[in-house]
């Protein structure tokens, strides 16, 4: 069963094979994470931050999503994500750019994808 | 024993991955903030053989933590891995600048990390063993040093006393003149701070002071045990032994890494010179004689005045002392002189106690 997960994630362009190596070859210990990841709530402090526009909270969430995402090897996510880190990194005031919500749009798109997968595993 | 990592990350996730890689070698101990793992490192110092650090975390980020360890020198013994998201050359100089052994970037690959940790942590058991061994052997190395001295400080006194037995007195008088030169240098030192006399140097000029005579080993027994008087020629053989001693402690010592081997030259040499120039056997005017052997000059002049020989009584330590300081036996420093009359009271209770 979560075999199936692991392929059905792959098949979306998730690097499973470099995430399971991370874990040692642990396909329990990977799995146990990539079922946390729906509830870890960085990614909804994100865009909290984003609509209150708080430089600090955006960086530090987007920044520990994004490891997070780079660790389960959640690839087509966290590569949109990294632009949004380097955005918030070390700026002295909230950033004024259009391409902010573009980035969080589209980094949102592959979180739900990603998300409805796993939850969909996750109750079973 | 230093078995145990200090994970130390605010994701769950780091710190389990970490773990799940390093568990079948180390014990890991898990700290999620820079406060934590402070108190941790606290806490099994003893035990710890790396840390595993993240940058960004709550409470206290991880050069909080490496600064903490910096100022408690924990630094030098644990080995520390950032282990960070944060991919910029500042922060990566920033922690090399704190004393990282190594960074590593998230994601990492894990047969590369637990390769890098196992390396470094190898790398400073062995660094610390070699300190360890640096200190026991600069320790034993001290022991034999001062072992060495105290041999050699005997030898000086032994070869002091057999000089003394062929001159068929009792191995007292090097000893009388040891306290007598240790009084007097030091009531130099009180009145006159312009000689430099520290208690190091006042101790190896006492010490020094046995190997005055030395060189009357090398005198013939008709010449040293003659009872009557020496004639001329006699007397120029005589004043040999002043030579003749500083050249055996040439030939003994030829190194000066003990302080009382100069002072045993100058003594040996120099301490028939008289203030004048009328001395022997270099004719040494003032302070161009040395101070320790101006003050040996006095205490062997003093001692044998209150000494019975076998051409003379003993003179009482009064008489003795008027017939230093008003010329009989030659000149002398006129500093030393005034210092003799500070001490004059201990010398005369030396001269009692001795006897």
């Amino acid at each position: 069963m979560d075999r199936d997960m692991i392929a059905e994630l792959a098949d979306i362009g998730v690097d499973t094979e470099t995430a399971l190596s991370r874990f040692m070859g642990n396909t329990n210990l990977y799995t146990k994470f990539l079922f946390k990841f729906p509830a870890d709530d960085n990614f909804a402090k994100l865009k909290a931050s984003i609509d209150s526009k708080d430089k600090d909270g955006a960086f530090m969430a987007a920044h520990t999503v994004k490891g997070v995402a780079a660790n389960l090897g959640l690839d087509p996510f966290s590569k949109d994500i990294e632009p949004l880190v380097e955005k918030f990194r070390g700026v002295s005031s909230y950033p004024e750019d259009e391409d902010i919500e573009a980035l969080y749009n589209a980094a949102a798109e592959k979180y739900n994808e990603i998300c409805s997968i796993i939850n969909r595993y996750a109750q079973q | 024993m230093k078995d145990t990592l200090l994970v130390v990350d605010d994701m769950e996730i780091n710190r389990d991955i970490l773990e799940n890689i390093f568990s079948d070698s180390y014990k890991i101990i898990k700290a999620e903030n820079g406060i934590e793992a402070i108190e941790m490192l606290k806490e099994h110092k003893e035990s710890i053989c790396a840390v595993l650090l993240d940058i960004f975390m709550p409470e206290l980020d991880g050069f909080g933590v490496l600064d903490y360890m910096h100022k408690n020198d924990l630094n030098k013994t644990v080995p520390t891995v950032l282990i960070t998201g944060d991919t910029s050359n500042e922060s990566k100089q920033k922690g090399y600048s704190m004393g990282v052994s190594d960074v590593i970037e998230k994601p990492f690959d894990s047969q590369i990390v637990k390769t890098r940790i196992n390396n470094i942590v190898e790398l400073y058991k062995h660094k610390n063993g070699l300190e360890e061994l640096v200190d026991e052997q600069t320790r034993k190395i001290k022991h034999q040093a001062d072992k060495i001295s105290a041999t050699n400080k005997k030898l000086w006194d032994t070869l002091g006393a057999i000089v003394e037995f062929r001159n068929h007195e009792s191995g007292m008088h090097i000893y009388r003149v040891r306290e007598f030169t240790r009084v007097l240098l030091e009531a130099v030192a009180d009145n006159y701070p312009e000689y430099g006399l520290t208690n190091e140097l006042i101790d190896a000029m006492a010490f020094a002071s046995v190997m005055h005579d030395v060189g009357k080993i090398s005198i013939s027994d008709t010449i040293l045990l003659k009872p009557g008087r020496l004639t001329d020629e006699e007397f120029e053989i005589m004043k040999t032994h002043t030579t003749k001693g500083s050249e055996i402690i040439d030939a003994v010592c030829d190194t000066d890494d003990e302080l009382y081997f100069k002072f045993g030259r100058q003594i040996a040499r120099s301490h028939h010179e008289r203030f004048d120039g009328r001395g022997y056997p270099d004719g040494l005017v003032g302070d161009d004689i040395p101070i320790a052997a101006q003050i040996v000059a006095i205490a062997d002049v003093y001692d044998a005045l209150v000494s019975r020989r076998v051409y003379k009584p003993p003179f009482t330590p009064s008489e003795a002392f008027r017939m230093i300081t008003n010329g009989e036996c030659g000149q002398f420093n006129p500093k030393i002189m005034d210092s003799l009359k500070i001490a004059r009271p201990k010398f005369e209770e030396l001269a009692e106690r001795l006897k």
